[in-house]
Formats: C-alpha cells, sequence, structure tokens
C-alpha cells in the first residue's frame, strides 16, 4: 500500500471524510467494475459500490494496515453482491432471471462495447453467480485464489474447480457463438 | 480460444462494461462522503456480538471440552499453559490458526490427539497487545475460540476471537 494511501485511511480512521473521499475517488470504478460483473445490473451494482464505500468507513478499524486495501474492499462489495443475489432469488425469482436483459436497455452504452466484448458479455450473464464471482474477482479484480477462497469462504481448490469450470463454459458459448480466437 | 486470451477478453468486457456506465458514479465520493456518520468511528473494544449468546456458548462448549480435557492434560496438548491456545474439534480433518497472530495466513495445528484436541503453541517473544484471530476448520469452517475473554463481530459476519496478551492472572489465553 503506497504511503499517502496509508495516511488518507489513517486520517479516515480518525474520522476525516475527505480522506475517505479520496479513497472513494481512487477505487469507485473498480469496486463499481466488481459489482456490475458480478451483479450485472447498472443500477445495482451502483447501489452495491455506495453501500460498500459506506460499510467499509464503518468498519475501518477491522481493516488491518498491513494488507492490500483493494483485496479488503472488493471482499466487502463482494459480500455485498452476494447478499443482493440472494435476497433477490429468495424474494423475487422473476426480477432475477431477467437481470440478463435489464443491463442491455441503454443503447448508447452497447455501442461502447466492441462485439466481442458485448458477446463476452451475453456469455458472463449466463454462467450463474457461484461461477461469476470468482471469475470476476480473479480476472478483473486481480485477486489470488486465496483471498477469493477467503472471501467466498470455500476451499482454495473449490474456487480454482469454479474458475475452471467457468473457463471452459465460456469457451463453449463463445465457441457457438462464433467467437475466434485473434491469434 | 487461448486461455491468457480468454482472461484478458474477461478482464477487458467487464472493464467496458463499467466504463460505459461510468457516469452513474461520476459523483460517488460526494453521495457516499453526504452519507457518511456525523461523528468520527468509534473503535470497538467492546464484542458486538450478542454478549449473552457468546458467554452461553463458551460455558457450554468449556463444559462439554471439559470432559474432553478432563484427566487427559496431564498426558495430551498443554491446554492450561498461556502460550497454547487449544480447540476441541474430533471430527475435523484440519484445523488452522489464522488471524493478526500469523499475519492472517494458514498456520497448521498440531493434532488431533485421542480426544480430538488441537493445540498450537504461541510464539515466547509475542509482544503484548491486542491480537484477533480465529481456527479455520477443514479449510473452509471458521470457528472462533471459545476459550477467548473476547469477541468481535467483522464486517462480514464472521466472529474473531480476541486474545489480550499478556493474559491477566486467571484468564485463558
Amino acid at each position: 500500500m503506497g504511503g499517502d494511501e496509508l495516511e488518507l485511511i489513517r486520517r479516515s480512521l480518525d474520522g476525516d471524510k475527505d480522506a475517505w473521499g479520496e479513497i472513494v475517488k481512487r477505487y469507485k470504478v473498480s469496486v463499481f467494475g466488481i459489482a456490475l460483473g458480478i451483479l450485472g445490473n447498472p443500477a445495482d451494482a451502483e447501489d452495491a459500490a455506495q453501500d460498500a464505500f459506506i460499510r467499509a468507513y464503518q468498519g475501518l478499524h477491522t481493516f488491518h494496515l498491513d494488507k492490500r486495501f483493494s483485496t479488503w474492499i472488493f471482499a466487502i462489495t463482494a459480500n455485498l453482491c452476494k447478499n443482493k443475489l440472494r435476497r433477490d432469488r429468495l424474494f423475487a425469482p422473476l426480477k432475477y432471471v431477467t437481470r440478463a436483459t435489464k443491463s442491455h436497455h441503454n443503447p448508447e452504452a452497447r455501442l461502447i462495447e466492441d462485439e466481442r466484448a458485448q458477446m463476452m458479455r451475453e456469455a458472463l450473464d449466463q454462467l450463474s453467480p457461484k461461477y461469476r464471482m470468482p471469475l470476476v474477482l480473479r480476472y478483473y479484480g486481480d485477486l489470488e485464489y486465496k483471498d477469493i477462497a477467503e472471501m467466498m469462504r470455500l476451499p482454495e481448490g473449490t474456487i480454482k474447480t469454479r474458475i475452471h469450470r467457468a473457463k471452459s463454459e465460456l469457451k463453449k458459448i463463445l465457441e457457438k457463438k462464433g467467437v475466434t480466437s485473434h491469434a | 480460444m487461448h486461455e491468457h486470451e480468454l482472461e484478458q477478453l474477461i478482464k477487458e468486457t467487464v472493464a467496458q462494461h463499467a466504463a460505459a456506465y461510468q457516469d452513474r458514479i461520476t459523483d460517488l465520493e460526494y453521495r457516499v462522503v453526504d452519507a457518511l456518520p456525523d461523528r468520527p468511528m468509534v473503535v470497538e473494544q467492546q464484542p458486538v456480538w450478542p454478549m449473552r449468546l457468546a458467554l452461553a456458548t463458551a460455558a457450554i462448549l468449556l463444559f462439554l471440552g471439559g470432559f474432553w480435557l478432563g484427566g487427559t492434560l496431564s498426558d495430551g496438548p498443554p491446554c492450561a499453559d498461556p502460550y497454547v491456545l487449544c480447540l476441541v474439534y474430533p471430527n475435523a480433518k484440519s484445523v488452522s490458526l489464522v488471524g493478526q497472530l500469523t499475519q492472517w495466513e494458514r498456520h497448521p495445528m498440531n493434532g488431533p490427539d485421542r480426544n480430538g484436541i488441537w493445540w498450537i503453541r504461541l510464539p515466547r517473544d509475542l509482544e503484548p497487545g491486542r491480537y484477533e484471530y480465529g481456527f479455520m476448520v477443514d479449510e473452509y469452517h471458521w470457528v472462533h475460540d471459545p476459550r477467548a475473554r473476547e469477541f468481535v463481530h467483522t464486517f462480514d459476519n464472521k466472529i474473531n476471537s480476541v486474545l489480550i496478551w499478556p493474559p491477566s492472572q486467571g484468564d485463558a489465553p
């Protein structure tokens, strides 16, 4: 962790909200990305990102300064997303099923993505959350297997297996869509 | 598609998707700061886990554990030694100590003995302080130490045990 980041966290621990605002500014894109990768819905991801930063501030005394801050804030975000998905499954199954289609309603946003990414996103949406979550944390969040295992409270071997299966599934889906290697 | 290319595409896809909606988080830091509690944070020195439940659980486990420990300490793990952490978990295949004591890395514990006791010795040069820890049973069950004097409820709904070092006289480690 950089010295100035440590200083910002120390100031935040002393109740300096502006210091926390600076932390939010630095991490908001990646936290939003993690939430969007897991939830798929931009509105839900926005809520999750906001909630994650507020909860992290409230529980900042449980953060260990010798650990990576990104791992910690991603863990909070992933847990919030997991709870959100669980609530949705319990109370609004239809909403859960239609989750993938909600994020396609913004035509301008669609134009920004290239076709391969668009297909990959659709493929990711087809994965079960239990496969999508470790995949996003590993390849977008750049987290180690052991960190993902700890935050999902699963053995590291299970995480590796899920990621392997998720990638195999993605390959199959992409091949069906005709997406091939650039190489 | 090659493995590396697939992984790169996953990363780019999530990043592009987030970028496409980044207008949603343009002012996120301001919204977060506005929503923060007015008062500076208070460091919780006391366990926030319902104390009565924690004490009741600890009492029951100590009572049950007493049967396991009773009569065996003389030739079993030295659980009465303040430098030794013990956990009675006969059915576990593995138990590790995880916490600030171990830089949150897993340190396998010794055991089990014939009574199902797992144990680990703390370093002799342990600095005075307050250390959060727990036991990882069978790789992923997070278990608190029923003999701890304090507990902390973490942000992700785990219970961490707290070791206060050096222990005051009569305290369990």
